[in-house]
């Protein structure tokens, strides 16, 4: 089993690639992809006996963390549907970062559904292959390779240059 | 709209500050220690458990076969009752006396084995 230190390393390796990740997915939100950044970590680090070590360690903390997301865009829309007198208290990150130049990206990114923006981020700026998102996602290669063809049409549609 | 490549330069050029890293980390390792804390504090109550476990299936074994042995090794129960007591109730005791001892052995090794089963239960609690 992996060590303490070990899995610190590793994090320390992958920690910029799966801030980046989830920037995507998140659709540049800070405040949310760091908080599923760490709760990811930590639900790695709690799940650290059940990693096998033959599976790349950068596509298991991208699976938790592709679900420790559909979880927060879940608890996210069950907020939603609260009272606008309740919503009013909620206070700071909500916004987007405007100040990033890939701003534009992130608008169209967030018009995706999040299974497709998923399929995009992983292959296209992530640069895992399609059997590996797969693994991720859990979807089937079929599934991926759609998501993928559409998701580039919707952005080529969307980013207006 | 944009064509093809306009695309994949703009996915391939993403790179956005994703801020300190050792604010993730310190953070990350103040968490990994409470995690730390209560796995510890698991891992002596399995430990624990399991000890116990071991002692009640040992006992209720080695009790079992001792009260079983002896049961068969004592004298009639008709004997008994003449030679002792007059009693109703104690030679119905002891008339039943290899019923009551049998069922004390079966009582035993049940326990071992519901001791057993609790701990297999946390176990299979933790690990989910």
């Amino acid at each position: 089993m992996m060590t303490r230190e070990q899995f610190i390393g590793h994090v320390k390796r992958e920690q910029g690639a799966l801030m980046r990740f989830l920037l995507a997915l998140c659709c540049g939100n800070r405040d949310d992809a760091g908080d599923i950044a760490q709760e990811t970590l930590i639900k790695a680090y709690i799940a650290l006996d059940r990693y096998d070590e033959r599976e790349h360690f950068a596509a298991w903390i991208r699976r938790i963390a592709y679900n420790t997301f559909i979880n927060h865009r879940k608890k996210r829309q069950r907020e939603a549907t609260q009272p606008i007198e309740q919503a009013r208290h909620i206070t700071g990150g909500q916004e987007a970062d405007s100040t990033f130049v890939g701003e534009e990206l992130h608008r169209a990114l967030a018009a995706l559904p999040h299974s497709e923006r998923t399929a995009i981020v992983l292959h296209y700026i992530e640069g895992f292959k399609i059997n590996e998102i797969t693994q991720i996602t859990g979807c089937s290669e079929a599934a991926v390779k759609k998501q993928l063809q559409r998701g580039r049409e919707e952005l080529k549609r969307r980013i207006k240059r | 709209m944009i064509n093809d490549n306009q695309l994949d330069n703009m996915l391939r050029d993403y790179n956005p500050e994703t801020g300190n890293g050792r604010d993730i980390i310190a953070d990350l390792e103040r968490r990994m220690d409470a995690v730390d804390m209560v796995k510890e504090y698991q891992e002596r109550q399995m430990a624990q458990l399991r000890m116990r476990a071991k002692i009640a299936f040992a006992a209720g074994m080695v009790m079992g076969c001792v009260l079983m042995i002896i049961a068969y090794l004592l004298p009639s129960p008709i004997e008994i009752i003449t030679v002792t007591t007059g009693s109703p109730v104690l030679n119905g005791l002891i008339e039943n006396i290899h019923y009551i001892l049998g069922s004390m052995c079966i009582m035993l090794m049940m326990y071992g084995g519901y001791e057993i089963t609790q701990a297999r239960e946390y176990m299979n609690q933790k690990n989910s």
